[in-house]
């Protein structure tokens, strides 16, 4: 939770409200900016691009619309999609083909799930589904938002997130079946 | 959202997070952040000034072809009138005196002018000069010079206590022109008259007006306006008058708009970038017109495609299924026994990207024309400058397994304004009195950076090659 006082006095262009906003806000910007770029340049760039606009627009955030990190995460995450658009590393498959959106049919019981699970296996998974999986499920975008963002149709969004979903669930199963022959 | 959505969604959104490395607490990133800032900040100003100096220009040149228009198209006639009256001014006294006696007394020949600072000062007029002008006598012979058919509002008088010298007599050495009246009784009963015409134009014109035979005074005093007698002058002064100037003559044309440059300043990029041909469609016309030069101005809308490929190899994570997972050496017999299952091993992919980068732009151009007249064909050269603006742009990306993302306008690669020099050959064939059919090769250099990341440059160079179709109304 970040203090009032603090963005309060980061709009005056106080530097050391800048200094604790950027400290009590790194390990959550780093949380997103890490699942979208896993090299630690594009995260240094991604980051400082962020607090940039971070400190040009802290005027802007409005509390009666939401927490700081959520305004925050809007910020990161459009940031993250930028770059990767410029530099050209967004190959999102846009399925032709109609999927209905799907929920998790395993009968598995996730309360094990850990985040370490959910990274490794979306570490494999194909940057089409994983950034469409993001989107939706962990950062709380719905389709619509998604395929604004990335100019797609929502059915495209949505059959990307159920074949995101399916290959989740088999990762996740096979990764189970991997623990139990002792290869993780 | 499902249990698992929820689940991932509060694993993620917990306030316990990773630790972050040490590289990106504040300390060693504060630096490159205020840097930013800094810059940011520091390129307002040219931002800033990049539009100001744009609307700037366009009003300066607004406001210079409308002087050239209105104002500086009479200079060639006020120096024409100056440099009569300069000659008029030096005639010898002796050669008026000559006239003087050659000329019988009711076919006087007289020519009314003004002396320079009448033209300089614009809204004066001081002092007239009258002379005997001997090559206008035959004229007088044979042509009614004295007209009365140009409007009345066309005409103005002579300002108030203007006064008319005159050269020819000692008799009436002076004479006060009123705002109404035309006329000055000038000689001791001769039958020659003066007539003054001004235009109430910037410049006070000065015409002279040849009288032969005159009707009574009263009658001319009763005349709105007086016709130009002297026709070699009027002429001379209609081939510089605005009205004439102003003509009216767009082209309208369209063609493929050829593009070159790469991008410079990302390797992978420049070495596949292509442009694919485009298309621009616009028009254009003459501002002012001068026998051999003209100024243009006009306006122009483009689309073209920028083109370049992406080969990227990346290691994924891949299921194998039935894989050797494990072997076990019985120790005593020395067998060897193996399990096989599913499992997931490094793989190593390879895309295949194209990426499309198209823009389309609205331009405002204006520049000089040259042309030469050969037969039916008139060949222009020309030289400007172009001010795109509106500039949108979209991508597309196209992967080797064809799948396809766009980028919407909303994210966009280039900038939305850019100047840029052109320059170009057009040539118009006649096809009727008024209408030509044109074939032009223009060509264009960018002359600021059209990519928003400042780590890439791109500066363009376009060719254009089309035709169209000249009116003149």
């Amino acid at each position: 939770m970040v203090d009032k006082l603090i963005i309060s006095n980061c709009i005056k262009g106080n530097r050391e409200a800048h200094s604790s906003l950027y400290n009590s806000c790194i390990p959550y910007t780093y949380s997103i900016v890490s699942r979208y770029l896993p090299n630690k340049e594009d995260q240094k760039d991604i980051i400082q691009e962020s607090f940039v606009k971070v400190f040009k627009n802290v005027h802007k955030y409005d509390d009666s619309k939401g927490t700081f990190n959520t305004w925050l995460r809007k910020i990161v995450v459009n940031e993250c999609l930028m770059y990767i658009r410029k530099n050209k590393r967004l190959p999102i498959l846009t399925s032709v083909d109609q999927i209905q959106e799907t929920k998790m049919v395993s009968n598995d019981n996730y309360d094990q799930l850990t985040k370490k699970d959910i990274l490794k296996a979306l570490s494999g998974m194909p940057e089409g589904y994983k950034i469409v999986f993001m989107l939706n499920v962990i950062d709380g975008y719905d389709h619509g938002e998604i395929s604004q963002k990335l100019n797609i149709k929502k059915e495209t969004s949505r059959s990307q997130l159920a074949r995101a979903k399916k290959w989740m669930q088999k990762n996740l199963i096979d990764n189970r079946k991997n623990i139990a022959y002792g290869l993780f | 959202m499902d249990s698992f959505d929820k689940k991932v969604s509060d694993i993620f959104n917990a306030d316990s997070h990773d630790e972050v490395p040490a590289e990106f607490s504040w300390s060693e990133m504060n630096q490159d952040i205020y840097d930013v800032l800094d810059r940011e900040e520091s390129k307002k100003r040219p931002v800033l000034w990049f539009w100001f100096g744009g609307i700037a220009s366009l009003i300066i040149l607004a406001f210079i072809i409308s002087n050239l228009t209105f104002e500086n198209l009479n200079q060639p006639e006020a120096k024409n009138i100056e440099s009569n009256n300069n000659t008029l001014l030096e005639t010898p006294k002796s050669s008026i005196n000559k006239t003087k006696e050659n000329t019988t007394l009711n076919s006087k020949v007289e020519v009314v002018t003004v002396d320079q600072t009448i033209t300089k000062t614009k809204e004066t007029a001081n002092n007239i000069l009258i002379q005997s002008n001997p090559k206008l006598e035959s004229l007088t012979e044979h042509k009614p010079y004295l007209n009365v058919n140009k409007p009345s509002s066309e005409t103005t008088t002579v300002a108030a206590n203007q006064s008319i010298e005159l050269a020819e007599g000692d008799k009436a050495s002076q004479s006060e022109v009123n705002n109404n009246s035309f006329f000055s009784n000038i000689t001791d009963g001769a039958t020659s008259k003066i007539a003054i015409k001004t235009i109430d134009r910037p410049k006070v014109e000065i015409y002279s007006l040849l009288l032969n035979r005159p009707q009574p005074l009263e009658y001319y005093r009763k005349l709105s306006n007086i016709e130009w007698i002297n026709q070699e002058k009027k002429e001379k002064v209609d081939r510089f008058t605005p009205e004439t100037k102003r003509v009216i003559s767009p082209t309208i044309y369209t063609g493929t708009l050829l593009g070159f440059g790469l991008y410079d300043g990302a390797d992978d990029r420049a070495k596949y970038s292509t442009w694919l041909p485009g298309y621009y469609l616009g028009f254009r016309a003459p501002l002012l017109s001068g026998e051999k030069y003209n100024l243009y101005t006009g306006y122009e809308h483009r689309f073209a495609v920028q083109k370049f490929e992406i080969n990227t190899t990346r290691e994924v994570l891949r299921p194998i299924k039935n894989a050797l997972v494990h072997t076990t050496t019985n120790s005593l017999t020395g067998q060897q026994s193996h399990t096989h299952a599913d499992t997931v091993g490094l793989s190593t992919v390879t895309h295949s990207y194209e990426y499309y980068n198209t823009f389309r732009s609205n331009s405002l151009n204006i520049g000089i024309q040259r042309s030469a007249t050969l037969g039916p064909i008139e060949i222009g050269l020309s030289i400007g400058a172009s001010y795109s603006f509106l500039v949108l742009s979209k991508g597309k990306t196209i992967s080797n397994n064809f799948d396809i993302i766009t980028y919407s306008t909303a994210q966009p690669i280039y900038r939305k304004s850019n100047w840029g020099i052109e320059g170009g050959m057009d040539i118009n064939i006649l096809l009727s009195k008024k209408l030509k059919f044109n074939l032009h090769a223009r060509g264009e250099q960018s002359l600021n950076n059209w990519s928003i990341e400042d780590n890439i440059s791109v500066l363009p160079s376009f060719v254009k090659l089309g035709g169209g179709l000249n009116y003149r109304f």
